[in-house]
C-alpha cells in the first residue's frame, strides 16, 4: 500500500512547488495510474516515492514504512524503474542485474528463476553479455524492468514504463503489471498514453500543477466531469487549471 | 557562425558551472560565501605557487649569468605540455564524448561541430599556457626591468603558443581513434594505447630530468644549465613553431607574426584533415562492441555477495571499463608516484656526488640519511595523492544515475564508503612499485622502503577521505560527457589545496625539526603519528559528511 499524506516538495529559495499537499492513498492489488501533463510534478512525486527525493513537508508510508524514518526497508518493499532508463552503461546486462540481486540480497536460486523467467519474456536472453551501452532504448527499459522485478518487490513503481517499448514489449509489460496486481501486489506508474491508464488501471489520480485534481476509478472520474473518456477529462481538467491560472 | 558560437558556448558552459558560486538547488547564503571564499583561496594558492616556482628558477638562472633562458623555458615548457597531455584531452572530449550522439543530428557542418570543440579545447589550453607564462613573464619583469610590450607579448604568446601543439595532439587522436576502430574492443585498444603514448611521454620527462637532475652547488648547476641550454636551443631551433614563440615573447617582431600565421595554418589545416568525416570518426571512437557470443543462461553461475561488495566491484568496474575515466584519473595515480620517484632517485643520486646545501649535505651524514630519503621519498610519490580523481569524482561520476542510486536499499554511510574503499584501491595501486624501487636501488634500504610504503599510504588515505568529503559537498551532476564529469570539476582542485598544504607544512616541519637535530627515531614515531592522527581527523570528517549523500538532489 502506497500512501501520501499532505506531501510538499519545494525547490530553491524561490519556494516553487514542484508538488502541492499532496494526499492520495493506493492500496494493495491496485494498478494504480499516475497522469498529468508535463511538469505536472509526477516525476517529483515517484522520486518522493522512491526515497529519491525528501519532501519538504507531509509522510510518505510504503506498507506503513515512512521512507524518510525508514528509508532502507522501505525501499526493499519497491522495485523501481526509472524514466529514460538510465543504467550503468559500462556493465552488462548480466552483471547489472546481479548487481541488482546484490543489493536487494537475492539468493542465487531466486536470481535464477527470476533472471530466466524474465530475460525469456522479455527476449532479452541473447543480448544480455552485452554492455548496456549497446542497448536500444527499449532494451534498457525491459532491463530495468527486470533488474526492478528480481526481488519480488510488493510496491512496484515505473516512471513512464512504456516508452520506447515496442508493441509487443509494451503488452508483455501490461500483462506482467496485470499479473502482479493479480498477486496482490501494489502497481504505481506514470505515463502520458492515456488509453494505456484507460484500459489498464483499476484507479487514476491526476496531478496538474503539482496539485492533485482528480482521483477514481474510470466510471467514477468520467460521471464526475461528465466525459466521454479519459482524454476529454484530462483535456478539461488541466485546460481549466490553465484558464483559472491565466 | 552563430551555429559555431553557440556550439562553443556549449562546450565551455561546463566550465561556467565549474566556476559557479551556486551550491545546489536549496542552498544557503554561508554555503555560497564559504564556496566564494576557498576559490578566491585557490586562485591566491595556484598562482602564488607558480610565482614561487619561477622566481627560484629565475634566481639560479640569474646567478649563472642564464636570466634569459627563462622566457624560452616557459615557452618551450607550456608547449610541450600542451602537445602531451593535450592527446588525453582532445581523446575525451572530442572522441570518446557520449553528447556526439546529440551533436551529429543538428544541421550543423561537422567541420563547424569539430572547429567549436577544438576552439573549446584550446580555451582549456590557453588556461593551462597562462599558468606558465604570466607569472614567469611578471617574475622576469621585477628581477631584470619592467616592459609593457613584454607583457603585452606575453598575453599574446600565451593566447597564440598553444594552437600548434594541440593542433598535432588533434591529429594524433585523430589516428588514434582510427587505429582503434580496427579491433572490436576498441575502448581497450584506445586506453592501451594512451598508455603506450604516456609511457613515451614518462620517458621524454625522464631524460630530461636526467640532464637537469644532476645540478648540485652553483658550479654543477652552471654546468647543468649549460648542459640544458643546448637542448632546449635545439628544441627551439629544431621545431619552428617554439622558436618562433619563444623568439616572440622575447622580441615580438616578425617571429610574433609567423607565429600567428602558424597558428591559423596548422588550425586550418587540421581543420581540413580531421574536421571531415569528423562526426563518423567519434562515432566509431564511440561504438560499443556487440559480442556475437551469446550468454547460455543454463551455464551460467550465480553466486550471491554483499551490497557493499556489489558497490564496489561496480565503482572499481566503471573506472578500469570507462577510458576517459582511465586516462584523466587511473593513469595518473598509478604512474605519478612511480614517475616522481624515478625524477628524485636521478635528483638525488646526482646530489651525492656534490651536495647541494645543508639539508641535502644533512642526507649524506650516516644514520639520518636513510630516514630524511624515505620521507622525501613519500613526499615525491605522495604528490599527486591529492589530485585522486578516483574518489574526487566519485560522487559526480554518478551523473543522472544518481537517482538510480538513491532508489537502492542501501544507506547512505554504505554507498559512501564504497566510493572510499574504490578511492583507496586506486590511490595505494601505485605505491608498491616505487617502494620496491627504493628497495632495490638504494643499498640497505628495504626497512625504509616499508616505512616509505606505509607513510604514503596514510598519506593516501587522507587524501582519498578529503577528497571525497569535498565532492560529497558539491557534486557535479549535470554533466553532459564523462570528459566534463573529470575535468571540469572543481572539487579535484579544492582537494588537491587542502592535500599540498599539509604536505608542505609537514614538509616544512621536518626541515625544522631535523634541521634542529631531531633524532631520526623521534622523527620517524612523530610523523607516523601525526600522519595517523590526519588519516583519522580526515576519516571522521568524512564521516561526518556521509549523510549529505541523502540529502543531494539530483
Amino acid at each position: 500500500m502506497i500512501e501520501l499524506i499532505d506531501v510538499t516538495k519545494e525547490y530553491g529559495k524561490s519556494g516553487v512547488r514542484a508538488v502541492d499537499q499532496l494526499t492520495m492513498k493506493v492500496e494493495k492489488g491496485e494498478l494504480f495510474g499516475f497522469i498529468g501533463p508535463n511538469g505536472a510534478g509526477k516525476t517529483t512525486t515517484i522520486k518522493m516515492l522512491t526515497g529519491i527525493l525528501i519532501p519538504t513537508s507531509g509522510t510518505v508510508l510504503l506498507d506503513g514504512v515512512d521512507i524518510v524514518r525508514d528509508p532502507i526497508n522501505a525501499k526493499k518493499m519497491i522495485g523501481f524503474v526509472p524514466d529514460g532508463a538510465d543504467l550503468f552503461d559500462r556493465l552488462t546486462g548480466l552483471e547489472y542485474l546481479n548487481f541488482m540481486a546484490d543489493i536487494y540480497g537475492v539468493s542465487a536460486e531466486q536470481r535464477k528463476q527470476k533472471m530466466d523467467e524474465y530475460l525469456q519474456l522479455f527476449e532479452l536472453t541473447d543480448a544480455v553479455g552485452n554492455r548496456i551501452a549497446s542497448y536500444s532504448k527499449g532494451m534498457r527499459q525491459k532491463l530495468a524492468t527486470i533488474g526492478a522485478l528480481l526481488h519480488d518487490p510488493t510496491i512496484w513503481i515505473m516512471d513512464e514504463p512504456m516508452m520506447g517499448l515496442d508493441p509487443k514489449a509494451a503488452f508483455l509489460l501490461k500483462e506482467e503489471m496485470k499479473r502482479q496486481c493479480a498477486q496482490g501486489k501494489t502497481v504505481f506508474f506514470s505515463t502520458h498514453v492515456l488509453d494505456v491508464a484507460e484500459k489498464l488501471c483499476t484507479r487514476i489520480a491526476m496531478i496538474n500543477h503539482g496539485k492533485l485534481v482528480a482521483e477514481g476509478t474510470l466510471e467514477e472520474l468520467k460521471s464526475a466531469e461528465h466525459a466521454a473518456n479519459l482524454e476529454q477529462i484530462f483535456l478539461e481538467l488541466t485546460e481549466t487549471e490553465g484558464a483559472e491560472e491565466e | 557562425m552563430k551555429a559555431f558560437l553557440a556550439l562553443l558556448k556549449l562546450e565551455l558552459s561546463g566550465w561556467k558551472a565549474a566556476f559557479s558560486m551556486n551550491a545546489g538547488k536549496n542552498q544557503k547564503q554561508g554555503k555560497k560565501i564559504s564556496r566564494a571564499i576557498w576559490m578566491g583561496l585557490l586562485l591566491v594558492f595556484v598562482a602564488v605557487y607558480m610565482v614561487y616556482i619561477e622566481w627560484t628558477v629565475m634566481d639560479f638562472l640569474i646567478s649563472v649569468q642564464a636570466g634569459e633562458v627563462l622566457l624560452k623555458l616557459l615557452v618551450g615548457l607550456s608547449m610541450l605540455m600542451t602537445l602531451f597531455l593535450g592527446i588525453f584531452q582532445v581523446m575525451s572530449s572530442l572522441y570518446l564524448s557520449r553528447d556526439m550522439a546529440i551533436l551529429s543530428y543538428l544541421p550543423v557542418d561537422e567541420k563547424r561541430i569539430y572547429a567549436a570543440r577544438l576552439c573549446g579545447q584550446w580555451v582549456e589550453e590557453v588556461l593551462i599556457s597562462a599558468l606558465f607564462i604570466i607569472p614567469g613573464t611578471v617574475v622576469y619583469m621585477v628581477r631584470t626591468s619592467f616592459s609593457a610590450s613584454l607583457l603585452l607579448r606575453s598575453v599574446a604568446v600565451t593566447v597564440l603558443s598553444p594552437v600548434v601543439p594541440l593542433c598535432v595532439s588533434a591529429l594524433f587522436a585523430y589516428l588514434l581513434t582510427h587505429i582503434a576502430s580496427f579491433w572490436k574492443h576498441r575502448e581497450t585498444v584506445t586506453t592501451a594505447l594512451s598508455v603506450v603514448f604516456l609511457i613515451a611521454y614518462i620517458a621524454f620527462s625522464y631524460s630530461m630530468g636526467a640532464i637537469g637532475g644532476r645540478s648540485s652547488d652553483q658550479e654543477a648547476m652552471a654546468s647543468a644549465v649549460m648542459s640544458i641550454r643546448p637542448v632546449l636551443d635545439r628544441l627551439t631551433d629544431s621545431i619552428p613553431p617554439v622558436r618562433f614563440a619563444a623568439n616572440a615573447l622575447a622580441s615580438g617582431g616578425i617571429s610574433l607574426l609567423w607565429t600567428l600565421l602558424m597558428s591559423i595554418g596548422a588550425f586550418a589545416l587540421v581543420l581540413l584533415l580531421c574536421g571531415r568525416g569528423y562526426v563518423k570518426t567519434a562515432a566509431k571512437g564511440l561504438e560499443t562492441a556487440v559480442s556475437g557470443k551469446k550468454v547460455k543462461l543454463d551455464e551460467v553461475r550465480y553466486s550471491e555477495q554483499s551490497a557493499m561488495k556489489a558497490l564496489v566491484r561496480r565503482e572499481i568496474g566503471e573506472m578500469v571499463h570507462t577510458p576517459t575515466y582511465f586516462i584523466n584519473g587511473l593513469l595518473i595515480s598509478i604512474v605519478m608516484p612511480t614517475l616522481m620517484t624515478v625524477l628524485m632517485m636521478v635528483s638525488i643520486g646526482g646530489s651525492f656526488e656534490g651536495g647541494i646545501g645543508p639539508f641535502i649535505e644533512m642526507i649524506l651524514q650516516e644514520g639520518t640519511s636513510r630516514v630524511v630519503i624515505a620521507a622525501f621519498a613519500t613526499a615525491m610519490m605522495g604528490l599527486m595523492l591529492g589530485m585522486n580523481s578516483a574518489a574526487s569524482t566519485a560522487v559526480s561520476r554518478e551523473g543522472r544515475r544518481h537517482g538510480l542510486m538513491m532508489s537502492l536499499p542501501v544507506d547512505a554511510n554504505t554507498i559512501v564508503k564504497s566510493k572510499l574503499y574504490m578511492g583507496l584501491i586506486f590511490a595505494l595501486i601505485g605505491l608498491p612499485i616505487p617502494c620496491i624501487l627504493l628497495g632495490i636501488v638504494i643499498p640497505g634500504f628495504w626497512p625504509y622502503a616499508i616505512l616509505c610504503f606505509v607513510w604514503a599510504s596514510l598519506l593516501a588515505y587522507f587524501g582519498t577521505c578529503v577528497s571525497l568529503a569535498i565532492d560529497l559537498g558539491k557534486p557535479k551532476l549535470d554533466w553532459i560527457n564523462e570528459a566534463q564529469a573529470i575535468k571540469q570539476n572543481m572539487n579535484q582542485l579544492f582537494g588537491l589545496l587542502i592535500y599540498i598544504v599539509v604536505l608542505g607544512l609537514l614538509a616544512a616541519g621536518s626541515v625544522v625539526s631535523l634541521l634542529n637535530g631531531m633524532t631520526t627515531t623521534v622523527y620517524v614515531i612523530a610523523l607516523t603519528g601525526i600522519l595517523i592522527v590526519f588519516a583519522l581527523l580526515s576519516r571522521l570528517w568524512l564521516g561526518k559528511r556521509m549523510p549529505a549523500y541523502a540529502l543531494i538532489e539530483s
